[in-house]
């Protein structure tokens, strides 16, 4: 299975990915890619910490996380990629990272030059480009909050926003 | 006097404080920050950073989240760590109740790190079985 999830939460690891996702899908470890945070010590420290006990976090760069997203990706235990915006994914996979097939995005809180395209999903042009660039190369994005709530993609919405 | 702020997911913070209003009167020093799908993070974080830079130097300030490691415990931490040089900062989870109402009775008496370990035990000590 290896990197079994791929989500986009701007809250990077939080409440909602600690007590719901890890529950619902097998979760060995988390790999959270942001520069900013990555870069950012006091960022970066509460981000690890907010990991459910047992589950081993690491928050990276993207370049520091390609050679360990590559390794992720080839072993037995289920890893989740967790980002803070969908452009880091575009980064992940202009790089190489081309398990990636299914986006699950979470909240994306709203911003300035952000359009609402769903219920706490505000995306920017920019993050709009990135959404029909995997829609592009065939990944498939879902919208879902949290297990249990009700989904769209970006197949049923993109043709409002491009 | 220890100033406490109470954070939550939606309302929760909000509903406490006024819970305790009604068994406890009127309140100083308690204020609620709360997380809504509408602000999110960014929101949140806005008015927390606000509220705590107008806080006076030194002031001894202990923050309720309701639950561990989620967003509004996340950012009171990262406010927090932010902070150490200006504003003494403890943040403790399990936000509840007897939490609050117990805290509000001994704040005056007690240092930050005392209050905030009386405020835990009073937390889970709130939490039992019904005898019958």
């Amino acid at each position: 299975m290896a990197v079994s999830f791929i989500r986009v939460d701007d809250r990077i690891i939080h409440g909602q990915i600690v007590t719901r996702w890890a529950r619902e899908r097998k979760c060995d470890g988390i790999i959270a890619v942001d520069d900013k945070t990555a870069k950012n010590k006091i960022l970066k420290s509460v981000v690890k910490n907010a990991a459910p006990p047992g589950i081993k976090a690491g928050v990276f760069t993207v370049e520091q996380a390609l050679p360990k997203l590559k390794k992720a990706s080839q072993v037995k235990e289920n890893y989740f990629l967790i980002v803070k915006t969908p452009t880091t994914l575009v980064s992940l996979l202009e790089n190489g990272c081309d398990f990636i097939k299914k986006i699950n995005i979470g909240p994306i809180s709203s911003k300035e030059g952000a359009e609402n395209v769903g219920p706490n999903a505000a995306l920017t042009k920019e993050e709009i480009k990135a959404c029909e660039y995997f829609y592009e190369q065939g990944i498939t994005i879902i919208f879902k909050l949290v297990p249990n709530s009700k989904p769209y993609t970006w197949k049923d919405i993109r043709k409002k926003y491009i | 006097m220890i100033e406490i702020i109470l954070v939550s997911h939606g309302n929760l913070a909000t509903g406490i404080l006024d819970s305790s209003k009604m068994i406890y009167g009127d309140l100083e020093n308690v204020s609620c920050i709360t997380l809504s799908n509408d602000g999110g993070m960014e929101y949140f974080n806005e008015e927390l950073a606000a509220f705590l830079d107008e806080l006076e130097v030194g002031t001894d300030v202990l923050i309720m989240a309701d639950l561990k490691s989620g967003t509004p415990f996340n950012v009171s931490l990262v406010n927090a760590l932010e902070r150490k040089e200006k504003l003494a900062i403890e943040i403790v989870s399990g936000l509840n109740l007897p939490m609050l109402i117990e805290s509000l009775a001994i704040r005056d008496d007690l240092s930050l790190g005392e209050l905030t370990k009386r405020a835990i035990e009073a937390g889970k000590a709130g939490i039992s079985i019904a005898k019958k």
